[in-house]
Formats: structure tokens, sequence, C-alpha cells
């Protein structure tokens, strides 16, 4: 085994270790946060008139809330551990049930979303570079100042009244493309803009000139020189957006009547559904770190000099 | 021999962001088959630029205009679109570079590389054993290199790597551009032979780029002498090099660091030591999480006498510089002892008055410079740090560029409006600011022209007569020493080699690894006697 291989298994190996203590910071921080904020499900349910005082003693009891806060966190880290991720009060329901009917949807506009992004920016900026003087340099522009000055829910807001009230293409509930291309184009602005102007540093480095003085043709020298020392800092950026894109995907979510983690997320957070927000805070940090360290390991692959530890 | 190229009335206008600059003017030469033609100027000469128009490649930012014709074997390069370029590069000229490190694509495996260089071809396997010949050929015969990425590779060998992709379309003129400027002393003797038996075998011209005339007089048949864009002299490098004609032929020439130690000790009446270091250790961090330490430094024992000036000499990685970076503190040490004017240093927690005794410039003139501040204002810097009243500052900066032969002229400049000699010299000024005892001069002339570096080294030998002050000189080339510092310390592989005065090591050096420093330096000092008047050749090697 030659020694950048050991180092990129023992670099990623090191990464994992990260992740999984950054989790758990995350798991730690949620749970205590979560309780700071007044009131409890059992609280609201008090307020919405369910409930009398003794019934509402009777449940925090049950719910184990009356506890000390470290005591609760020792009794749901084990339920987890053991696999259980615990009852909605609100919804009297397992957590593990409300999240698997929401999350295919989330995920899937969110994935569609990041899958749109990244071809549209990256086939932009390669194809600006590869054609400097034709209209896709602009049109970097363009998309990079679409999705920093446009916001989303807005954006979403205008194209219901004309795609669905005026022009009555689209179902105004429920329509999946829109939002999806909405936030795509969202995320392409900022994979545009860093990749285009990485690959502009790029080109201006001795190895792309003694590429051409060796005869490389332009389109090689692109795709095969300058595309994959630009790509570094994009992938980072990659996975540092995919929080940002599921943060959109909650908004057109509401604003589009689709099913989803937006909807949920509100109505736990209105019910003061600790465990509900919980689960949902947690998955969402996961997922993030997943992503940042599924990116770092792609630029290790990609560029030998990241293999250090 | 019949002609290959014919380069005629050649003129060529950069478009800049800045507007147009005419960097050549009215060039012309010609190179025969199978000939050397050494290309030779100082930098802003327009040497690259003549070069690199011949394949029609500009410099980073900027484009090219071309005016006159430079025929290569029928076909008027100047007059050729880009898809015509693309197949007349790397097939009928070869281009290597400067910096290998820079010219070859980290991200590529080196087999990769020659790869892409070879003509397209579908047979996989006649590819793998053209690959496998050019990397014998440039003597890379190590099992598996072709797997290897830039980085895991030595200077050395990254260049002959990049030799091989620009033989890999079999040209007939290689051009190569000062292909050993950034190598150590003793791999550069290596890449011009491997250069030269290249040529020959092949029956190659090349067109060889270089500062340096001691390479133009060893491997350039015949050479052209370029400044500001046009030719100065031209004809057989003998003759232009032993008979110059023109006064900058011979200032040139007489520019040439010699390998002659005219350096005197100091004159200190007290002679005691201002610098002692004894069992100097230092070390870096591995490159992996198990990987053990690098030793930088292995018991490092110097002394300097005050007044006395030191240099260091040792080629990249022998911890010439880690040494110096140890004495001022930006580096931290293992063990070891350092007494500097008699009492114990600490130099990572060196105090103010402390600092100002001990002053370090290093070799990037224009790194070192924030490009924000004018000349004054980082000259005065020093001045407001220290906390000296602001009503003598213009005064003080005043008399620090004069003392460095700028002037007041120099003000208002900004580090780009100066050339790379000037700002090493507003460097000098500012370390001269807090009145130093001992000035550590970091590689601080390597990357100036060699007439700028004969200015430059007067420049410090002066000041350590005016101003007392002991020097630490470090240099990876053995031939600036020799005017400048009265004892000399060579290092390799962390550890001191040999030390003694500068010019024992010179004619009598007792290591032999020194010895064959003496010998790389000597070899291209010793070819063109001619020209030099008789008082330069004080030392016979």
């Amino acid at each position: 085994m030659r020694s950048h291989h050991f180092r990129l298994v023992a670099g990623i190996g090191l990464d994992l270790l990260r992740a999984l203590a950054v989790t758990l910071g995350i798991v730690v921080v949620t749970f205590v946060l979560i309780r700071m904020i007044p009131g409890d499900v059992v609280d609201v349910r008090g307020i919405e008139g369910s409930l009398t005082y003794s019934q509402q003693s009777a449940m925090r009891e049950e719910l184990g809330l009356n506890k000390p806060w470290f005591t609760q966190f020792i009794d749901w880290s084990g339920m987890v551990l053991s696999g259980d991720i615990g009852q909605s009060a609100r919804f009297a329901r397992p957590i593990a049930d409300l999240m698997a009917a929401v999350l295919p949807s989330t995920l899937l506009l969110g994935v569609t979303a990041l899958a749109i992004g990244i071809v549209l920016g990256v086939t932009v900026s390669v194809l600006a570079i590869l054609f400097p003087r034709s209209i896709f340099v602009p049109v970097v522009d363009l998309i990079t100042i679409w999705s920093i000055t446009v916001p989303t829910f807005s954006i979403g807001i205008v194209s219901l009244i004309v795609f669905a009230v005026w022009l009555g293409w689209i179902p105004a509930i429920g329509n999946f493309v829109v939002p999806a291309l909405i936030l795509g184009i969202d995320t392409a602005g900022s994979i545009a803009k860093a990749l285009y102007e990485d690959m502009r540093e790029v080109e201006t480095a001795e190895y792309v000139r003694a590429a051409r003085a060796r005869g490389v043709s332009h389109t090689r020298i692109v795709l095969h020189h300058i595309l994959p020392n630009a790509l570094s800092v994009t992938i980072a950026i990659i996975g540092l957006m995919l929080a940002g894109v599921f943060t959109g995907a909650i908004t057109m979510e509401v604003v589009f009547g689709l099913p989803g983690l937006g909807t949920l997320t509100l109505q736990a957070i209105q019910g003061r559904d600790y465990a509900v927000v919980q689960a949902i805070i947690i998955w969402f940090g996961v997922t993030v770190i997943l992503a940042n360290f599924v990116a770092d390991t792609l630029r290790k692959l990609i560029n030998p000099r990241l293999r250090t530890l | 021999m019949t002609t290959l190229l014919r380069v005629d009335d050649l003129h060529v206008t950069l478009d800049t962001r800045n507007g147009l600059v005419e960097a050549v003017r009215g060039v012309s030469f010609s190179i025969d088959r199978g000939e050397t033609l050494g290309l030779v100027g100082e930098s802003g000469s327009g040497k690259s630029i003549t070069a690199m128009s011949l394949v029609g490649l500009a410099p980073p930012g900027t484009s090219l205009k071309l005016r006159g014709r430079a025929v290569l074997d029928g076909i008027d390069l100047t007059a050729q679109d880009e898809r015509t370029m693309q197949g007349i590069r790397g097939k009928r000229i070869g281009v290597v570079f400067q910096d290998p490190a820079a010219a070859l694509d980290p991200l590529m495996k080196v087999g990769e590389q020659i790869r892409e260089a070879l003509p397209a071809s579908r047979d996989r396997l006649a590819i793998d054993e053209r690959i496998g010949t050019l990397l014998t050929e440039v003597g890379l015969d190590i099992p598996g290199v072709r797997e290897r990425y830039p980085h895991e590779l030595s200077g050395g060998q990254q260049q002959r790597v990049a030799i091989a992709t620009a033989l890999a379309g079999d040209p007939d003129l290689l051009i190569a551009d000062e292909p050993t400027t950034a190598l150590d002393m003793s791999v550069q003797a290596q890449i011009l032979q491997l250069l030269e038996t290249l040529k020959q075998s092949r029956g190659m011209a090349m067109l060889l780029i270089t500062h340096d005339l001691g390479i133009v007089s060893k491997y350039a048949d015949r050479v052209v002498l370029l400044k500001r864009g046009e030719v100065v002299e031209t004809g057989a490098a003998a003759t232009v090099l032993g008979a110059p004609r023109h006064d900058y032929t011979r200032m040139l020439l007489q520019s040439r660091p010699r390998l002659v130690a005219n350096a005197p000790s100091s004159s200190d009446p007290q002679r005691n030591d201002i610098l002692a270091v004894a069992g100097l250790s230092a070390s870096y961090a591995g490159r992996g999480a198990f990987a053990p330490r690098i030793t930088a430094l292995s018991r490092v024992d110097l002394e300097l006498r005050r007044g006395d000036a030191l240099a260091i000499v040792g080629e990249s990685g022998s911890g010439k510089s880690t040494l110096a970076k140890v004495l001022v503190g930006l580096v931290g040490r293992d063990e070891g002892r350092i007494r500097f004017n008699g009492s114990d240093l600490d130099p990572e927690r060196m105090g103010p008055v402390l600092r100002q005794k001990i002053q370090y410039i290093f070799q990037d003139s224009y790194g070192a410079l924030n490009p924000r501040l004018t000349v004054g204002q980082a000259v005065a810097e020093p001045l407001a740090i220290y906390g000296k009243p602001r009503h003598g500052w213009r005064d003080e900066v005043v008399r620090l560029l004069e003392e460095v032969d700028l002037g007041s002229a120099h003000l208002g400049c900004y580090p780009w409006e100066l050339s790379g000699g000037q700002r090493q010299r507003v460097n000098i000024a500012r370390a001269l600011a807090v009145s130093p005892e001992l000035l550590i001069c970091d590689e601080i002339v390597s990357a100036l022209d060699m007439s700028v570096q004969a200015q430059v080294l007067e420049l410090l030998a002066r000041l350590r007569k005016t101003r007392s002050l002991s020097l630490i000189f470090i240099s990876h080339n053995l031939a600036v020493v020799g005017a400048l510092c009265n004892r000399t310390l060579v290092m390799r592989n962390a550890r001191v080699v040999e030390e003694g005065p500068t010019g024992d090591i010179l004619t009598a050096p007792l290591n032999p690894y020194t010895r064959s420093l003496v010998k790389a330096a000597s070899d291209l000092d010793r070819i063109f006697p001619l020209a030099e008047p008789r008082a330069f050749r004080t030392l016979a090697i």
C-alpha cells in the first residue's frame, strides 16, 4: 500500500471520529436548549383546557418531565441507543412513525434541488470557462445575483400566483417540480460563482500553461486540469449548503402545501413537543455532518495533497 | 547544417489590463538543426516572452500581438491560428519551464501527464511502452514512478518528468526556459547534462534561456544577448563571452559571482562572541499522525564573533533556514543553548529590546512588504513601534534610504513600483531602522539578477563596515558568499558539515560534500577566464 493510500484511509477514519464527536455535541446542546424554552407539552395541553392540574402532574410524572435534566438525558440516551427515539406527547404516536411518514418527501425535494443546483452550477461555470467570450459568462453572474437577492419563499409565492392562479399550469397545492427548480437555481448561484472564480484562478497556473505548451487541447485542459484543481473548494461549499437546501425545502413545503418535515416541525414547535423537535434538529445535524464528511472524503479522493492527518 | 528556425524582426506587444507593453522590439536570430542557442538577459529583457511567443503562449492575464516573422520549417509561427499552433506545440516545439513544481499538475499522476502529451492512440500497450521509454530516457527508472503524484518527487525528479512531457511529441526544437534556476546546485549540473545528452541523441535543436553566463558558455553554441527587448550582441558563444564588444555584456560578465574569498574579518579589538549556539536541535511534525518528527537541526554548534560575517551554505532541506528562524524565534527549538551578547537568549520569549538587536531579512522581497504601505510608511513602521517621536520620522527614514542608496524620491512609492533590487534595499533599510547588532539575511539575493545581486552584496559589505554589523548570510550558492563573508558554515541533512574561514572552505575544503559544492560552483566559473580582468582571478581552484 502506497503511503498516500494509507494517509487516505487513516484520514477518513479520523474524519469519521470527528464527525461522531460533533454529533454527540449537537445531541447534548439540542437537549439542553430545548429544555431552556419556557413551557412544556403539558403546559400547552393545560392551556388548551383539556387537563386538570392533577392530570398535568400525573402526565409530567409519566413522561418523566419532573426529573432533573441529567436523569432525563440518561433515560433518553438509553432509549435512543436501544433504537427507540420516543413517543410524541402531542400526537400520541411514535416519533419514528411521524418522521418516516414525512421524511421521504422532504428528502426527495432537498436532494432533487441539490442535484439541479450542482448540475446547473457546474455546467454553466464550465461552459463559461470553455467559451470565455460566450453568453455563459454573464449567465454565471445572473444566477449568482438571482440566488443572493431573490428569497425563495417570495419567488415561490409569485410562481404560485403566475403558474397556478393565472396560467393554471400547476395545482396550487402539492406541486413538486416548481419548488425543486426554485431551490435548485438558488443553490446553483453559489456553486457557479465559487467554481467559476476558482477556475479563473487556476487558469493562470503555470501547469495550465505547461499543458498548453504540450499541445493539449483547450477542452481537455479545462476538463482535466482546471476543473479538478478548482473543484476542491466547491465540494466543501456544497457540503455546507446542504443545510441551507433543507431549510429552504421546509419553507417551500409550507408555501406549496407539500406534506413534509416543514409542516411537522411547525406543529411540534407550536405544541412544545420536545421530543419531536429534538428528533428533527438532531436529524438535521446528523445529515449536515454526514454531508460534510462525504464532501471531505471526496476532496481527499480528488486531491492527494489533502491526505494529511 | 540547415536552418530550423529563423526569426526576423520580431516585435511582441503584450495586451495587459494596464494597456499595451512593447516587450520585444525587433529581435532577429536563427537556430540550425541540432544546435543550442543561448538566449541571455536579465529579468525584463524579454527573453522568456520572445521564446514563448514562438509557441503563442502569453503570460497569464495578457494576450500577445506579434509582428515580424518566425519561420519554422516553412511555417510562419506568427501567422497561425490557435488550432494550428496546438498541433505545433509539443510536436514541433517542446517547452521546459523554470519551476517544475509549478509546471506539473498537482492532481495528475506522472504517467498521466506524459500520456497527455503523446499523440492520441487506441493502442494502450504501445502508449504504456512509450511512457516507459521516455522515463528511461530522462533517467527516471524508478519502479512505480508513473503512479506517483508530483509532490512525491524531488525537484530534480520533477524536472525530469517535465522534460519527458516536453519530449513526448518528439519536437525538433526544445525551448528550455531557465530549466535549472529553481533547482539545487548539485542537481543543476545533472539536469543540464541530461538536456545536452538528449539534444545530441535526438538531434534536436535547443533554445536555452538563462540569465547565467556560465551555463551559456558551457552548453550553447551561439548566444543572443537581450536587453529591454532588443538584441545587444549575438554570435558564437566563445566569441561573445571571450571578447565582448558591448559594455552591457562586459557588465554581465563581471557581475557573475566569483569563487573568491576577499572579505576581511572583523576589526573589532574586543573580538568577543556576539552569538554562541551549542547543541541546537529542532524538528517539524511528520506528515502522518504516527510519522516520526522530521529532524531539521541536529545538535548544531556555531560561534559568531562581533563584526564577523558568517555564511551558512547548504541545499534546500539542509536546515540552514531553520537555523536562522530558530535564532529569531520563528521556529521553536527542541534543545540547545543560545547565548547572545554574553547572556542566555530564549528567542521565542524575546522582549522588544532584544528584538531590536537581531533583525531578519527574507528572500521574498515582495512578500516581505505590505502592498498597502508606501516605502516611507514601511521604513517608518519600526520607528513607530519603538516609540520614536513622530516629528523625526521623515528625516530618519530619508537618512536610512540614503544609506541603502535609495532616496527621498522613493518615499511615496508602493512595493510594486520598485524593482526587486530596490525592494530588497527597502527591506534592509527597514531592518536598519532599529539599529540592530546582528542582521540575518535569508537568501536575500537569490531572486535578483546577477548585476543587482552584486550591488546588494556590495551594500551589505559596506554596511558591515560602517555600522560594525555582525552578519549571518544564508545562501545555497557558494559563489556569492566570498565577497561578503569571512567565515563559512556548510550544512547538510540538518547537520553542520564543515565550518571555517571562507578562504579555506573555497580553496581547501575538507569534507567531500563541501568539495562537491565547490566543484559544482567552479565548473561553471572556470570556463571563460578570457573575459575577466586579471584582478578578478585571484583564486585558482
